[in-house]
């Protein structure tokens, strides 16, 4: 069959009664997942593959991809409100949307961050048919050093991402979050660093109580602290949710060049095997920071910092899922066990994938663009009773959401070191917001070193020390290049005194 | 005085890379000791040169001012107080487990805060009874019991 034909059958045999309920029901329960901390798509794809044995592929596929593809979308919704990532890749979404809500915005918060959620994935979507002829070639041209670069070009946004006015003190957090990073074996020796001789720290510090701990920890305690509420009362209205959702979600049309970019961003990190959701989001949310005209207000509730991570965190998906069918290799966790999945139900993925199963493929890939649609369209349901959490005294939130961080820690590893983890982050947290040191640099280090190392190593071992002049490496050097010197060069060839003109 | 306590923080850091460096040194092999001894001195110099910029900063020593000193005795207070019911929290979990911590918990901080007893136990119920219902019963995951209820 033609790849037209492919397309249109994959898509219209999603629209069975059975396989469409499937569809459906992954994506509540993947909102559902999303919106609880510590859960997200990891655990709730682990939870569901014992189910699966037997299962028609036409209902667990559906099933499975949609509860995937909408976890970041139900995790933006507490990531802005009451600044609990839902999962690692809304991380990015709180350092604006946060204090948006703190503003009174957080509805609009939260339009804009499901119509990017909702818009990226279905753009990606649409990339992903458009190139799915194309990225075998490509994909097999990185290798070691194209990905060190990528993840130092992730690693190079600590300072975009750092406090404007604190770049050294950006600096500081993200090299703490590098070193904090490196706890555990070290990939190539095996060797154990700065364990202590606990088995706990061998497998290195678990990233969800160190978030938990960093920002949910930290501002909660601050909250209950000064006793107010989220949002001052006065600030937000929820007889114009309807009003401030749709110039949330109009805001995504306004500044869609950062929603594009973002988009591209995080279909291409998704793309690529070994990167990971967290390098995706904030090279989108650096593009989006360092494009600004007001980048200095970026940290302090500014809608781009919201737009450019969720367009980026839905779209990658759609490229995760590319190359999984194609290479067999998974881009994401959440695609290492859909593949875990897949086994079970009897596929198995490699480059015949996307030449005698394009129906199947297609079908996989419009799983995601329907799913995206659905998700947001759940969460705009669910936005007014959830709003209304910013206006609850701390007296109740404080107990509250503290018990769900303590159980949402402990349950991505079921031991209490997540909890003694969680406690220490909370007070770094603490001191780091109190003395200006950028915690989302020192998440960006934590996530990205021990990647930014292994690669390194593999690089310098299999391409000798001259492994940066390969072509493409040498071409995202290039692009890290013209990032940072955009704005020195622009600044010094505008003359003093006449603002915005060139030589 | 919020300088100078920067200036201790700062110092703390410094003290830390320190010790990352030394402790790199033990290492057998250079893969494993390279990056590390690399960030530490990395940001050691950083933290210094940031010590350096602050105590540039830093006016000349002020006269006591009382009000400064209760403000940050104060903050300090407060951030006592609530380590404090966090710690208990943890403790609480440690060794009775999560489904009676969390309960006990909540009913005693919203009754600590001056809010009534049954607000108080409606939300420790509700509460207890969401987790209870999503993580243990949905997700069948094994939440701690407890020292004492194990």
């Amino acid at each position: 069959m033609d790849i037209f034909g492919s397309m249109v059958q994959g898509f219209t045999s999603l629209f069975g009664l059975a396989p469409f309920i499937a569809l459906v029901a992954g994506t509540v329960v993947g909102v559902i997942l999303g919106i609880i901390p510590g859960i997200g798509g990891i655990i709730g794809t682990a939870l569901t593959l014992p189910f699966l044995f037997g299962v028609d592929p036409m209902l667990a596929l559906p099933f499975m991809l949609a509860l995937q593809s909408v976890t970041a979308t139900g995790g933006s919704i507490t990531a802005i409100l009451v600044n609990i990532p839902g999962t690692e890749q809304n991380i990015a979404t709180m350092t604006d949307g946060f204090p948006m809500s703190q503003k009174g915005e957080g509805d609009r918060a939260m339009g804009a961050a499901l119509m990017a959620s909702m818009t990226g994935g279905v753009v990606a979507v649409f990339a992903a048919v458009g190139f799915m002829p194309l990225v075998v070639p490509l994909v097999l041209q990185l290798h070691s050093p194209e990905l060190f670069f990528l993840i130092l070009l992730g690693v190079s946004f600590i300072a975009i991402v750092g406090t404007t006015g604190a770049k050294v003190k950006g600096i500081i957090s993200g090299g703490l979050g590098l070193l904090t990073g490196l706890i555990g074996f070290q990939a190539l020796t095996g060797e154990p660093r700065f364990t202590f001789g606990t088995v706990y720290l061998l497998d290195g510090l678990a990233l969800v109580p160190v978030i938990m701990g960093l920002f949910a920890g930290a501002e909660l305690i601050e909250l209950a602290i000064t006793r107010r509420s989220i949002a001052p009362p006065e600030l937000v209205k929820t007889r114009d949710l309807a009003r401030n959702l749709w110039k949330g979600s109009k805001d995504v049309f306004i500044h869609r060049w950062i929603w594009l970019r973002g988009s591209i961003i995080g279909f291409v990190f998704g793309a690529l095997p070994g990167i990971g959701a967290p390098a995706a989001v904030w090279v989108a949310y650096g593009q989006a920071k360092k494009t600004s005209k007001n980048q200095e207000e970026f940290g302090t509730g500014r809608v781009e910092g919201v737009i450019a991570p969720e367009a980026a965190n839905n779209a990658k998906e759609a490229g995760a899922l590319l190359t999984t069918l194609a290479f067999g290799i998974p881009g994401t966790g959440l695609m290492a066990m859909n593949m875990a999945a897949w086994m079970i139900l009897g596929l198995s993925v490699g480059p015949d994938m996307l030449t005698k199963h394009t129906t199947l493929s297609f079908a996989m890939v419009w799983t995601i663009a329907i799913s995206n649609i659905l998700g947001g369209a759940i969460c705009y349901l669910m936005a007014r009773p959830l709003v209304k959490l910013t206006v609850v005294h701390p007296d109740f939130l404080f107990p509250v959401i503290l018990a769900l961080i303590f159980v949402g820690a402990f349950a991505t590893g079921e031991t209490m070191g997540h909890l003694i983890v969680l406690l220490i982050f909370t007070v770094v947290g603490i001191l780091m917001k109190r003395f200006n040191y950028s915690r989302p640099a020192f998440i960006i280090g934590f996530v990205l070193g021990m990647h930014f190392e292994s690669y390194y190593w593999l690089s310098l071992k299999f391409q000798g020390p001259l492994f940066f002049l390969r072509p493409i490496s040498l071409g995202i050097i290039a692009i890290m290049a013209a990032v940072f010197s955009y704005e020195p060069i622009r600044s010094a060839i505008i003359r003093p005194g006449k603002k915005g003109a060139i030589v | 005085m919020r300088m100078r306590t920067n200036i201790l923080f700062l110092g703390g850091i410094a003290v830390l890379m320190l010790a990352v460096e030394l402790g790199s040194l033990t290492f057998k092999h250079l893969e494993t000791k390279m990056l590390p001894m690399m960030l530490a001195g990395t940001v050691f110099i950083l933290t210094l040169l940031e010590i350096w910029r602050e105590m540039k900063k830093m006016p000349r020593p002020p006269r006591a001012d009382q009000g400064v000193k209760a403000a940050s005795r104060s903050a300090l207070r407060s951030y006592s107080v609530m380590g404090t019911w966090t710690m208990a929290f943890f403790l609480g979990i440690y060794l009775f487990g999560f489904i009676v911590a969390i309960p006990v918990f909540i009913a005693v901080y919203v009754k600590g805060q001056g809010r009534r007893w049954v607000p108080a136990v409606m939300t420790a119920g509700v509460t207890t009874f969401l987790i209870w219902g999503v993580f243990v019963y949905a997700l069948n995951l094994q939440l701690y019991s407890g020292l004492f209820m194990h």
